[in-house]
């Protein structure tokens, strides 16, 4: 397993440095100088002219990304045009605020989304089961600002429970959390719904009622283990780009994080911001997915014993390997 | 059919929630500012309380941009505006919008002599201190004037200064490329100088320019967290003992100072609404909830300040790139197709938070008259039509491009269309981020109209000059001109001052019909009671440290 790990982390590498060139390169070549954003309309030519030679951005395109790529392996990500901070302290300061918005707002969709999906399943084609499917639906389909402001007039405004905007405190994140969730909720929900409908039906499920197990022991240990996949696939993603910052939700409630960082930098043309980011959201998102089908691992043994397998048909092939070398000789 | 019912019972009672949270806000969303307030400091709510005698604990101000850098010579950015000043000093501070050389209050400099129209003597006084305990010389005022142009922080020190030549450690000749109105006031008192000490610049890491600087203001940074908040406090040692030698700048009558990011026009309605911050600049659209037209509603003060920038079009004069350029009937057309008016209605403004230009300046400006406003290419569609017959086009046959932002109200963009179809143009509304505005406007061949917005530090033919002298472009001018007669007469505007030179200027530049000034916004400012005045720097921006409070006033946030 260990291997199987080893493996995946260094599979990023090449992920993350293809994402570096690709976004270094999209970012050349799009229209849009951050040197007059930088100096504004009453820069001459000439200061023009000087400030982007101070920044090098003169140099011939392969020369800046040879540079990039190397400070990049030393994990410096430049620094900011417009701030004249360094990226990567930024990026590292920021990331407590994203994660924790991230966090909690996948822990409300997990806690609060799949009983739902459950429910729904069980009680597929009642009332009930229609009432939550729509309003899924309705959660599904608000946009995430609208909501947001209504929150805010709800809670913060009308009943003066929450603050309305801030990142100080974890009562500031209560807002936004429920924002940021009710579209990834409604989606796994649903998601939750329809895979546990598959597995309910099966004959596993037939047999361990026939068995005289108690319905909540059918539903909890046999049936939802094995509906589990799909609905961990779904939350994977949706962690991966809530952890790539929210830029809706943060301006909304005004918290420093990843996404309205990087949106100011794509605002200004403030390369190495957009660049540090992008890579950052690469770095995350793979990370992310590493974990998730790690915990497919945890949650299927089938999945486990492929990943062991895996891991030791590598290893007995370079065994067989290194046995050929020998024959060779 | 039950199912149905349910169904539809559910959604009308989701509506009617969302209805009732959206317009749950009537009571204080007293519009309809039509009482014609003239811009300039009107305050309400709180006037007749009595103002505390001393230092208040805090304040905190909400900020509308996340995105600055508050290390010496850090980039341009509007919060940096604000807080410059606390932090750092310079040498004059401008007490108010458009004030002279001699309005200027002393501040890092002593006195300030005029040798001749191009040299001037500078004395500092000789016991200033940062807030590290380093003495502030002329060596650092020079590196600080090096730094700032090269930094491109105030770029426009290249255009006015030659050089500062050091006479001895507090006294400084200052040489000047060019003269004229708000050329000296611009390099003594510009809101936007900064002068910190040099051994320490040159020492201090990048973390501790932006977190820890050495403050030449009577503010320094205690706290700051990157695009959420900044606070700063009142030095105890600050180096100007003597009360009685304080300029604007630098009166210390808040105790903490915290600053807080909020970003969206309404969540800063919002925060002020439910005492998060003691005091936010708003958004036109949301003046309603706190101004009912003439006084500010109970419980808050309201500051109406003049707009130092103009909302202008600028008509491509670039030969052989845009049919505006040798056609002036055509140009004639789309200028009286405009109406201002309109245009400043669709962008969400009235009469209370906007007014209509007649130059390519503000009515705030020194040197602007009043008079311009008689005969200035006013609406009018009829006119428009037969300057656009005579033009030689048939109906329909040009297409205008109009360059503009995204950041602009869409109706601003509507109203303008239309008046120019009403004409008879076809329009190409081409409205584009910031960067890629920046970067086409300088291309003649990308547009025949462009939307920007235009200010100046104080004088009106600063404004002119930032957009109308060669030196400062590569192809002419802001819309491309090649004219030796409207640059003798900027020249001579620019260097006298004149009554007669700028009427000169005004009128050439009317004659071209290249550009339209065509509204500009008042800055709007929001304090919680308690707050008796809130004042503004040169620029219109808060100068929080020299609020007015009232005896019993409270931060909202203890």
């Amino acid at each position: 397993m260990a291997r199987y790990i080893g493996k995946r982390l260094l599979q990023m590498i090449p992920i993350l440095i293809v994402v570096a060139i690709l976004i270094f390169s999209l970012m050349s070549f799009v229209p849009g100088d951050p040197v007059q954003i930088m100096l504004g309309d009453n820069a001459t030519p000439e200061q023009i002219m000087e400030t982007r030679a101070s920044l090098g951005l003169d140099k011939p395109f392969i020369s800046r990304l040879g540079s990039y790529l190397a400070d990049l392996a030393r994990l410096d990500f430049g620094k900011s045009y417009t701030q004249g901070t360094a990226v990567g302290a930024e990026l590292m300061a920021r990331f407590p605020k994203t994660l924790t918005l991230a966090f909690f707002s996948i822990i409300f969709t997990i806690v609060i989304g799949i009983p739902i999906g459950i429910q729904c399943a069980i009680n597929a084609n009642k009332l009930s089961d229609k009432v939550w499917m729509f309003l899924t639906m309705l959660g599904n389909s608000m946009p995430g600002f609208w909501l947001a402001l209504l929150l805010v007039i709800l809670f913060s405004v009308k009943l003066g429970w929450l603050p309305s905007s801030g990142d100080s405190g974890l009562n500031y994140f209560i807002l936004p959390v429920i924002a940021n969730s009710i579209g990834s909720l409604a989606d796994i929900a649903r998601q939750t719904r329809s895979s546990m409908l598959e597995v309910i039906r099966s004959d596993y499920v037939v047999t361990a009622r026939s068995k005289g197990l108690s319905e909540r022991d059918v539903i909890w240990k046999h049936a939802l283990p094995n509906a589990l996949i799909p609905i961990i696939t779904v939350c994977g993603s949706r962690f991966g780009f809530m952890l790539g910052g929210t830029v809706i939700i943060e301006s909304v409630f005004s918290i420093a994080g990843i996404g309205t960082y990087m949106v100011n930098g794509i605002n200004s043309r403030d390369y190495p911001i957009v660049q540090g980011s992008i890579i950052y959201i690469a770095f995350i998102f793979a990370f992310i997915m590493l974990l998730t089908d790690l915990i497919y691992a945890y949650v299927d043994p089938r999945i486990k014993a492929q990943y062991i397998s895996a891991g030791s048909k590598s290893k007995k092939r370079e065994r067989g390997g290194i046995r050929k070398s020998y024959g060779k000789e | 059919m039950r199912l149905r019912k349910i169904g539809a019972a559910l959604l009308a009672a989701v509506m009617t929630c969302s209805l009732a949270a959206c317009g749950g806000n009537s009571a204080n969303s007293a519009g309809g500012n039509a009482a014609g307030s003239t811009a300039g400091g009107e305050s309400g709510g709180s006037a007749s309380r009595e103002a505390a005698s001393g230092q208040v604990d805090k304040v905190v101000f909400a900020l509308n941009a996340s995105s600055f850098d508050m290390s010496p010579f850090g980039a341009v950015s509007v919060p940096r505006f604000w807080m410059v000043q606390n932090v750092y000093a310079s040498l004059f501070c401008t007490p108010y919008y458009g004030a002279s050389l001699e309005e200027l209050e002393p501040w890092l400099a002593k006195s300030c002599e005029k040798i001749d129209d191009l040299t001037y003597s500078v004395e500092l006084y000789d016991y200033i201190k940062d807030s590290k305990g380093n003495d502030i010389t002329a060596e650092d005022i020079v590196f600080s004037y090096d730094m700032m142009y090269s930094k491109g922080t105030e770029t426009r020190i290249g255009t006015y200064l030659d050089n500062i030549e050091i006479v001895d450690d507090y006294n400084m000749i200052f040489h000047l490329k060019k003269y004229g109105p708000g050329v000296m006031e611009f390099l003594m008192g510009n809101y936007t100088l900064n002068i910190c000490d040099k051994d320490w610049y040159e020492s201090a890491s990048d973390e501790e320019k932006c977190n820890d600087p050495a403050a030449t203001g009577a503010y320094r940074i205690v706290d700051y967290v990157a695009g959420s908040s900044i606070t700063l406090e009142a030095i105890d040692d600050y180096w100007q003992k003597d009360e009685s030698l304080r300029c604007s700048a630098d009166v210390q009558n808040v105790k903490t100072i915290q600053y807080t990011v909020i970003t969206e026009n309404s969540m800063r309605s919002i925060a002020l609404e439910n005492k998060e911050v003691d005091g936010a600049v708003i958004d036109a659209s949301e003046l309603g909830r706190f101004y009912d037209g003439a006084n500010a509603q109970p419980g808050y003060s309201v500051d109406i300040e003049g707009g130092t920038y103009c909302n202008v079009v600028f008509l491509n004069m670039d030969s052989g790139k845009s049919p505006f350029a040798d056609n002036e009937n055509l140009r004639l057309a789309a200028l009286y197709a405009l109406d201002s008016e309109s245009i400043m209605y669709g962008g969400d403004y009235d009469e209370s938070t906007a007014e209509v230009c007649y130059s390519l300046g503000t009515s705030t400006m020194a040197s602007y008259d009043d008079s311009w406003a008689e005969d200035y290419f006013n609406y009018d569609p009829e006119k428009a039509k037969e300057y656009y017959k005579a033009s030689g086009y048939a109906d329909g046959e040009v297409t205008i491009r109009l360059l503009s932002r995204t950041s602009i109200v869409d109706g601003i963009h509507s109203v303008m269309v239309a008046n120019l179809e009403a004409a008879g143009f076809k329009v190409d509304l081409m409205a584009y981020d910031q960067a890629l505005f920046n970067t086409y406007k300088s291309d003649s061949s990308q547009w025949d109209m462009i939307l920007d917005n235009k200010g100046a530090t104080g004088n009106i033919v600063t404004c002119w000059d930032n957009n109308f002298n060669p030196a400062g472009f590569e192809n002419g001018s802001v819309c491309f001109t090649h004219d030796d007669t409207l640059v003798s007469l900027l020249t001579a505007a620019t260097t006298t001052g004149s009554d007669e030179d700028v009427k000169a200027f005004h009128e050439y530049l009317k004659g071209m019909a290249c550009a339209k000034g065509l509204f500009t916004s008042y800055n709007l400012m929001v304090g919680q009671d308690g707050i008796l005045d809130l004042k503004v720097n040169a620029n219109m921006m808060p100068r929080v440290n020299a609020f007015t409070f009232a005896s019993d006033y409270q931060s909202c946030k203890k």
